[in-house]
């Protein structure tokens, strides 16, 4: 696993727009940019909307180095007009692992600062799911090079902005199909013509945004794709035609007033659910939350991952002793209303993601290295692993050696609870399986394995007898 | 990042616009979206994504 910040390095994901590049130098986070990005720079850090923005989180905070501070920063070999400091993302996700409303509000965000960019007279150049990050519940762009001076005509980013954003909303809105596994394969997201073939049934046009979104642009596209002059000339000739800053303005706030009105409720029923279903003794749960919070209280804890968030109950006791926790459950049903809670209590320090444990979200794109996965990215200096364990061994048949070979390949203080196989939610799992199937399923088993990888700090038996609580450091 | 707008995803994105995108497709885009719905009609081979809509970011 990579350190936190690697010194004076290129960001590998940085490199698609040639007019600016992200490096780190130290703990910093620096983005160069040339003569004509400077310019951009110029035009929209003089823009009140702008300081506004950053001002109140929406978009990085970011500063203009002094020239010798810039120069002394630069990696080698680069030569850049401007370099700008950017304030921390604490912990970077993807969209592949966002709910539907963490989606949605990104895309509000990103349409709304493209709205307030038109009327100081600037523009973006893109409309990339990319181009936002989430600070615990609250979406911040971080693109600052997407803003330009507006050079009028058609705002070139209104296909990305489908591909990478309205369409895989659309997808988990109109048709309860989410959207991750495509985003997940796709970077550029989904196509039109792959729209229009999911959006097949004769009444799907009566859908919001359907006809024109995806019918007349998959119809469009495959009309006009072939155009010889290219995409530029075009931009041109519309731009000629009247094709001004007003009607890319009403283009703006018809998506917005489609975007907004999307709606997907499946996840307050599962949570629901969950919550009626939770096995737990009130005794059980009190000393658990008793053990996490010793566990943690007074240690140096930057950042915290709760794997296996579900409600988020114990990212909120991790939250209270360390800067910043990422609440990582494989259903959305849990982590949707929870990035919802977090939205309304405006928080800042628990981060929501959908991840599946089993198949966690990889390294992709170019080289496998533009967007890395999920455990590649930032070590954590603790991870909690609580009512976690029985489900990978038993439902995704992992065999406990595996589990404690991948717990130890963190490198980090592990808060883990191991429940016992004679606990209801271990029998209710195992009468799933064949009888039989795992032997070595036992606490005893699970203790050794543990003693031979970690340090074991302190361990204690849950009230029920049936559940055992760990904090574990590695060895050497 | 710079990026390939795609010809077709502009106008549509001036249809999108409503009201005010109106005259621009009326000057620019009637041929071609009439063109779309003359081709459409009795034509069911599959639509080829052209290589100049692929983005080149």
């Amino acid at each position: 696993m990579p350190a936190a910040t690697p010194p004076r390095t290129s960001d590998p994901g940085s490199f698609r727009d040639p007019a600016s590049s992200v490096f780190y130098a130290g703990g910093d986070v620096l983005r160069g940019l040339n003569a004509d990005a400077a310019a951009d720079w110029a035009a929209m850090s003089k823009a009140p909307f702008f300081a506004k923005a950053m001002a109140n989180g929406r978009i990085v905070k970011t500063e203009e180095l002094p020239a010798a501070a810039a120069k002394k920063a630069a990696p080698k070999g680069t030569a850049w007009d401007v370099v700008l400091k950017h304030e921390r993302v604490p912990f970077i996700s993807y969209a592949y692992e966002w709910t539907f409303s963490q989606l949605q509000d990104a895309a509000l965000l990103h349409l709304d600062l493209l709205s307030e960019a038109l009327e100081a007279g600037l523009s973006m150049k893109d409309g990339y799911v990319y181009n936002v990050q989430f600070h615990g519940a609250q979406p911040v762009f971080i693109d600052t090079p997407s803003f330009e001076r507006s050079a009028g005509g058609p705002w070139p980013g209104y296909r990305q902005f489908c591909r990478t954003f309205l369409f895989p909303l659309m997808l988990t809105s109109y048709k309860d199909v989410s959207f991750r596994p495509l985003l997940r394969g796709q970077l550029d997201g989904i196509e039109p013509k792959q729209m229009r073939n999911i959006m097949s049934s004769p009444l799907d046009v009566l859908k919001g945004g359907v006809l024109k979104n995806v019918l007349l642009h998959s119809a469009i596209e495959g009309r006009m794709g072939g155009d010889p002059r290219g995409s530029r000339a075009v931009g041109e000739d519309l731009k000629a035609a009247g094709f001004s800053a007003e009607v890319t303005k009403a283009a703006v706030k018809s998506l917005r007033k489609l975007v907004a009105g999307m709606k997907w409720d499946t996840g307050e029923t599962v949570w629901k659910d969950y919550r009626s279903n939770n096995s737990y003794s009130d005794e059980d749960t009190k000393a658990k939350q008793t053990f996490v919070d010793g566990a943690l209280a007074g240690h140096d804890n930057r950042l915290v991952w709760d794997l296996g968030a579900n409600d988020g109950a114990f990212s909120r006791i991790a939250a209270k002793h360390s800067d910043y926790v990422v609440a990582a459950d494989f259903d959305e049903g849990a982590i949707e209303p929870l990035y919802r809670q977090l939205r309304n209590e405006k928080n800042t320090k628990i981060l929501p993601v959908v991840l599946d444990l089993v198949d966690p979200s990889p390294s992709i794109g170019w080289r496998t290295k533009e967007r890395p996965g999920f455990f590649e990215r930032q070590q954590p200096d603790v991870v909690l692993m609580l009512a976690l364990l029985h489900h990978i061994a038993i439902s995704k048949n992992v065999p406990l050696a595996q589990i404690v070979e991948w717990m130890a390949s963190f490198g980090s203080r592990i808060v883990v609870e191991f429940v016992h196989h004679d606990d209801v939610q271990t029998k209710r799992l195992l009468a799933n399986k064949p009888e039989g199937m795992f032997p070595d399923y036992r606490v005893e088993v699970f203790e050794k394995l543990l003693g031979e990888r970690f340090t074991i700090e302190k361990s204690e038996p849950l009230p029920s007898g049936t559940r055992t609580m760990y904090v574990v450091t590695p060895r050497g | 990042m710079y990026l390939d707008a795609g010809s077709g995803s502009m106008l549509v994105s001036a249809i999108v616009a409503g009201a005010a995108g109106v005259g621009v497709v009326g000057k620019v885009g009637m041929r071609k979206v009439t063109g779309v719905f003359k081709k459409n009609k009795g034509d069911d081979t599959p639509q080829t994504q052209a290589a100049d809509t692929t983005e080149q970011q």
